[in-house]
């Protein structure tokens, strides 16, 4: 299956899950895929970018970044995330912050 | 002239309160707030440069008179040079800063005033409110003052989406509220750390302490304050994860509102960012954790905008997502980026005031904003459609405008600092927030109009156009003769680096 393909089918499983109404149309789908290819070489470009702060956190976006491109097309997986649930939100700052504490505290002694 | 860099902040304040009192008197509350809303503007440009010392004490080595009565081991020490009091500093970025700040809330007080027929007092006091919180955010050199501004920023904030009986207001007020009880604590006790370390909240006797080595910079305690003061700096600016309660918050606001919100968003971002440049900028992860929120708030923020299929919710992810050029800008941490980095924050209030504005008069005209349900709506008001095209162009950094300039001085210092990468990052996501923009252009304006729409109101507020149309002039200014804002913002980088 193409990834064209494989977009369409998860937009349209993601739809048929969420009972929206709106169809899927070229327009739709083209934005989709816009927004997949840009994150797909944001985080090819970051990936690249970080091995100028260190070997090991560079190790660390890459495997981030084959598990999410494994799960492909990731945009919809982050449109599916993104909403304004309150649940999602709280769950994704603490997370965040668990991570910037960790890293600011790590980062200082290694880098 | 040094005390209207205290006035700069009680005026906004006194005229809100005085609004609140004034219910029901709607001519009084009209000329009350207008007339404020056109002074706020024009202190920043009278006020002399300095320091404000609140209850006048200023450092003990500015002060002989107190000095001489004190004993040598004090004069002697660099207590001497710590500051007793709140204090303001007012340089020509704070300057400029503010004029634009004024700028846009006039013009949401001015569009605001002219769509009711009868003022709210307490709707415009929220707005006269934030605006003085994030005045003082800009102006103050404490660390406790700001977070107390800070809070009064996110609840004015809150407040205003609260009054704009929008469906669903309320829930996204109480969700900002409520994430704002998890990460404005944290900036609390970021800022307590610091003063258990320091024993001072000033930041310039902060940044003092720290230069001098009187505090280790590998002070587990410190990088724990950091940690927490960029948390809560994430959260105040609307960069990941809070991109999705705040382009919900623009959502949910009236269009003059959200073209104010957004304002406060950016310039808390600059004014919060250039203080944990000063207090962190030896800690080189400090500035790395900058850059990777700037680039997942593009990322993120952008990629969402393209896929939505509410143009209120669209323009909301877009102004997250030109946030992180501003990030990117002191991130890298380079005298050009920063100043560009500002720069890019001047450029991005205004452009992004104008589109709101702009969204704004479509909803004003249908009451619709699906954009499926939109469509050949270029007839109705073409002069409208060409300033919003003209908006979007400059939003993407298309020439000769403002953000063309900053954009294309960002890429020039990521490549100068050694970061191709984020170069190429910065130009992709140029694209797609123009390819997002005429996607919506042409979805609302160019498509052939769906069966059934309704046009309710084809007369525009002129208020409203006026508006447009002096931010767009102010846009073009700015780009044809940046160095008009980039010369301004010496003083504080001076001082930085």
């Amino acid at each position: 299956m193409t990834l064209y393909d494989a977009i369409i089918g998860k937009v349209r499983e993601i739809e048929k899950k969420t009972r929206m109404e709106a169809r899927v149309t070229n327009i739709s789908v083209s934005a989709v895929l816009t927004a997949e290819l840009t994150i797909v070489s944001t985080i090819l470009l970051v990936i690249l970018m970080v091995r100028k702060l260190d070997v090991y956190i560079m190790v660390l976006f890459l495997l981030v970044g084959f598990m999410l491109f494994s799960m492909t097309p990731i945009v919809v997986i982050l449109h599916r995330e993104q909403t304004d649930s309150f649940h999602k939100m709280i769950f994704y700052v603490i997370l965040t912050f668990g991570v910037l504490i960790t890293l600011l505290y790590w980062g200082n002694i290694n880098v | 002239m040094k005390s209207l860099i205290a006035l700069m902040v009680i005026l906004p304040i006194l005229c809100g309160l005085l609004l609140n009192l004034l219910h029901k008197k709607d001519k009084t509350i009209k000329i009350l707030a207008l007339t404020v809303a056109i002074i706020l503007p024009i202190i920043p440009l009278i006020a002399s440069y300095g320091a404000y010392y609140f209850g006048g004490y200023p450092p003990i080595a500015e002060n002989p008179t107190i000095a001489k009565y004190l004993p040598a081991y004090i004069t002697g020490s660099y207590l001497v040079k710590f500051h007793p009091a709140i204090t303001y500093i007012f340089t020509s970025a704070q300057r400029i800063f503010i004029f634009i700040l004024g700028i846009i809330a006039f013009f949401a007080i001015f569009t605001s005033l002219n769509e009711v027929k009868k003022p709210s007092g307490v709707y415009s006091f929220l707005m006269f409110m934030a605006t003085a919180a994030v005045t003082a955010i800009l102006l103050t050199d404490d660390m406790f003052n700001l977070y107390v501004f800070f809070e009064i920023a996110t609840i004015s904030q809150a407040g205003i989406i609260l009054s704009s009986n929008i469906k669903g207001s309320y829930k996204m007020a109480l969700r900002y509220l409520f994430l704002g009880g998890v990460a404005a604590p944290m900036l609390l006790l970021g800022v307590a750390l610091l003063l258990g370390v320091i024993g001072n909240v000033n930041i310039s006797d902060m940044v003092f302490a720290m230069r001098n080595g009187l505090i280790g910079q590998g002070n587990p305690i410190f990088l724990t304050a950091a940690g927490l003061i960029i948390f809560g700096w994430l959260y105040g600016s609307g960069l990941p994860p809070f991109h999705t309660i705040k382009s919900g918050l623009y959502s949910k606001a009236l269009p003059h509102a959200a073209s104010l919100i957004q304002a406060f968003s950016v310039f808390t971002l600059a004014a919060l960012g250039i203080i944990i440049l000063r207090l962190f900028y030896y800690i080189p992860v400090v500035r790395w954790a900058i850059i990777i929120f700037s680039i997942a708030g593009m990322a993120l923020g952008i990629s969402m905008a393209i896929m939505q299929t509410d143009f209120k919710r669209l323009i909301g992810f877009l102004a997250v997502g030109e946030l992180g050029y501003i990030g990117i800008g002191l991130g890298l941490g380079t005298t050009m980026s920063i100043t560009v980095g500002l720069f890019q924050a001047v450029n991005e209030v205004l452009v992004t005031a104008c589109l709101f504005l702009g969204f704004g008069t479509i909803l004003y005209q249908t009451g619709i904003s699906e954009i499926d349900k939109l469509g050949g709506l270029l007839r109705y008001r073409p002069g409208v459609a060409g300033l919003m095209i003209l908006a979007g162009f400059i939003m993407a950094g298309i020439p000769p405008f403002n953000v063309f300039q900053s954009k294309l001085m960002l890429i020039e210092s990521a490549i100068s600092a050694g970061f191709p990468e984020l170069a190429i990052i910065m130009i992709l996501l140029s694209i797609v927030t123009f390819m997002t923009f005429m996607k919506a252009y042409y979805s609302i304006y160019l498509k052939p109009e769906p069966r059934g729409l309704e046009v309710k109101a084809e007369r525009i507020p002129s208020s409203t156009i006026f508006s447009m149309i002096i931010l767009l002039v102010i846009c073009t200014i700015l780009g044809i003769l940046p160095q008009l804002a980039t010369s301004q913002f010496g003083s504080i980088i001076h001082g930085l680096l």
